[in-house]
């Protein structure tokens, strides 16, 4: 809880930063947004000038932050002035799809990225650790949109397993819900897969030759027993970190998935307001994506005490 | 003294021991053709300075030795388990010596601080080999474990069980590493260095502690120490090793009264002696510790030695046995007063 008290402040200080760069990045942006909204062609200019007094545009850009970042604490982002659809509701409605996709995908890559990076480590440079960390490179350098397109062509077009687009929200049908998220799920997973399996057969590497692991070793354990309870849990400090950073990022991360699978995610919206110029929707998504990453971030922060009883104990 | 080794029954035998290791550096000649034996309950001291190869041989004899850096591995070691069966641990797969880690043979390491794994509670360290090999279940392996605690002198042990290593000094942290490698209660305990890391305070209550856990279970103990004075009152016998080699193998006492060997002198004239007037400087060792990579000819020592020859340069003196004398051996083309009884040799 101490340590709770003592980032508190930085995470407040991020926070208000994040909401101030996003702010400025998006209204800095060229181009009047009332002239976008109406189009440019055979509008008067009072029109324009009428729209621009709605909007608030006509007020000093920091007193227009403030302004924002009050309802933002409100909870209210806005309306979209094109679809006039509220922007805190729209990026809610659309958040649980992003989420579970977020979350599945980290299951699944850790599921295999785990077992896979002990083995690695474990038989550190023979055959076999060169074998996975060559495929592991491999899917590394595929792009993620490459990836989709092939899950697709293999399980949805070829096999016939999965859907290849849409979705299914898990309220309706639970069964269906999966096999509509397993696809792209997969395809995340597969990029990420790779980098935490490098990652934590480097770490692993490094703590099987502490003293702590010969011991464990001279006290007659099984190697797997060594590996999992011993090895493990001191290996994974930067695992959780990027595992936290892509949890944070999950948005961003499913722009591409989400948009190849036509499913009604964030990162989709996000993809086409910015299509449709549709900049006090771009502003609430980024602003959200960005709290996102800085919330998550404190909170691995936090998790490193339950890895580490040394973090623990030390305040 | 008479010869133990007669009395007792026999161990461990070690037959020509030689272990390189692959390094950056090239090949590591860690451990070079190492002979000797060690009966039940008795105390074999291996005494050299540091990088000579004793923690090599140490974790040889159990097997500890990341496979992958090992270049080339010869000799046997042959170990009486209970049932008076002879094994050659060096033939072992690690599946079936696994099974003698802890049961068998069990060790202590160096540093307290790095020995003890940072993320698990001790209780879950002191059980595991209980609940490994003598197949406890939780409650019995941890009221055992508890015993353990309280039987290495950790006060409030019940307390203590559920902390975590950070939580304790570097004397306690060794005694929870000793009470570990007790814990199935082996016939031999290697103990390589296991006071060099701590306050000179505490080195001695630990020594204490082992020699009476020792005497406790009747376990064989491998000491092994850079300082000739740890196991000067402690060892029945004792090698120096110098290079990957043992150059003198004696009983305890015999080596401090007619010690052959160049080296074991320079040895001893560098032992801290409490009642010496503090301004006399101690004797270090001079020129450069053994270097390992690649063998050179000749003898390893010849580069320090204050007796050399230049016969010293061209050959590898073998080992020989003192003549007249028991168990007493060297490896040196001019051995120091052969048979000479020296007085300063009681520590
Ligand atoms: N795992 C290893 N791989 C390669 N070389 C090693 C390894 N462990 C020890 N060595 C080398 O073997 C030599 C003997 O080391 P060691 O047995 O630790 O000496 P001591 O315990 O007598 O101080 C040193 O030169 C050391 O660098
Ligand atoms: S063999 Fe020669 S160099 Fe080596 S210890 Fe003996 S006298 Fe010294
Ligand atoms: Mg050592």
């Amino acid at each position: 809880m101490k340590l709770l008290a003592r980032k508190l402040p930085w995470l407040l200080g991020t926070l208000f930063a994040v909401s101030f760069f996003t702010f400025m990045l998006v209204s800095l942006l060229p181009g009047d947004p009332a002239v976008m909204i109406l189009g440019a062609g055979g509008v008067s200019p009072e029109a324009i000038a009428q729209l621009r007094l709605e909007l608030g545009l006509d007020r000093p850009l920091v007193i227009r932050y403030f302004d924002w970042l009050g309802s933002a604490l409100s909870g209210d982002l806005g309306r979209s002035p094109m679809t006039g659809q509220s922007v805190t509701d729209a990026i809610l409605s659309r958040l649980p799809v992003t989420i579970q996709l977020g979350v599945m995908a980290i299951v699944i890559a850790l599921a295999l990225a785990i077992p896979l990076a002990m083995v690695s480590a474990y038989f550190a440079g023979s055959r076999l650790d060169r074998s996975i960390s060559g495929v592991g490179f491999a899917l590394m350098s595929v792009p993620g949109f490459m990836m989709a397109i092939f899950l697709i062509l293999i399980f949805a077009v070829g096999l016939g397993w999965f859907p290849a687009t849409g979705w299914v929200s898990l309220t309706d049908s639970p069964a269906a819900n999966l096999r509509s998220a397993l696809l792209p799920a997969l395809s995340l997973a597969m990029i990420e897969l790779a980098l935490y399996m490098r990652l934590l057969r480097t770490d692993l590497i490094d703590t099987l030759q502490q003293d702590y692991i010969t011991l464990a070793r001279a006290k007659g354990l099984p190697n797997w027993l060594i590996l999992t309870r011993h090895a493990l849990r001191p290996s994974s400090f930067s695992l959780m970190t990027v595992v936290g950073l892509q949890l944070g990022g999950v948005i961003s991360g499913a722009i591409i998935v989400e948009e190849i699978f036509a499913l009604p995610g964030v990162g989709r919206l996000l993809y086409q307001s910015i299509l449709q110029r549709d900049l006090l929707m771009v502003q609430g998504i980024v602003l959200f994506i960005a709290t996102a990453y800085v919330v998550v971030n404190f909170l691995v922060d936090l998790c490193y005490s339950l890895l580490d009883p040394r973090v623990r104990y030390a305040d | 003294m008479t010869d133990a080794n007669q009395h007792e029954p026999l161990l461990l035998r070690v037959t020509g021991l030689t272990v390189r290791l692959n390094s950056s550096h090239g090949l590591v000649h860690a451990v070079e053709d190492v002979s000797f034996s060690l009966a039940r309950g008795q105390t074999l001291g291996i005494v050299g300075e540091s990088g000579s190869g004793k923690s090599v041989m140490a974790r040889s004899l159990m097997g500890l030795l990341p496979r992958r850096s090992i270049a080339f591995g010869s000799g046997s070691i042959l170990f009486h388990t209970d049932n008076a069966q002879e094994q050659d641990l060096a033939q072992m797969p690690d599946k079936l010596m696994r099974h003698l880690r802890g049961p068998a043979m069990a060790m202590v390491f160096q540093d307290p601080m790095t020995a003890l794994n940072p993320v698990l509670r001790l209780s879950v360290q002191l059980t595991e080999p209980l609940r490994q090999h003598l197949g406890l279940d939780r409650q019995q392996a941890r009221s055992r474990a508890i015993e353990l605690l309280a039987a290495v002198g950790i006060p409030d042990a019940a307390g203590r069980i559920d902390q975590y290593p950070h939580q304790l000094s570097g004397g306690m942290r060794q005694r929870v590493v000793i009470a570990i490698a007790l814990a199935c209660n082996p016939a031999l305990l290697i103990a390589d260095e296991p006071t060099t890391a701590l306050d000179v305070t505490v080195q001695k209550q630990i020594l204490d502690l082992l020699a009476r856990l020792q005497r406790e279970h009747n376990m064989a103990m491998i000491l092994i120490t850079h300082d000739l004075g740890v196991v000067a009152s402690r060892a029945d016998y004792i090698a120096v090793m110098y290079a990957g080699r043992i150059v003198e193998y004696a009983p305890a006492r015999t080596l401090f009264t007619s010690m052959q060997h160049p080296y074991t002198e320079a040895l001893f004239k560098s032992i801290p002696r409490i009642n010496d007037p503090s301004h006399t400087r101690l004797q270090a060792i001079p020129g450069r510790p053994p270097q390992l990579i690649n063998a050179a000819v000749g003898c390893a020592f010849a580069p320090r030695c204050q007796y050399v020859q230049p016969r010293c340069r061209q050959q590898t003196p073998p080992v020989v046995e003192v003549p007249d004398a028991r168990e007493h051996r060297h490896a040196c083309f001019y051995p120091i007063s052969p048979g000479l009884n020296r007085e300063e040799g009681d520590d």
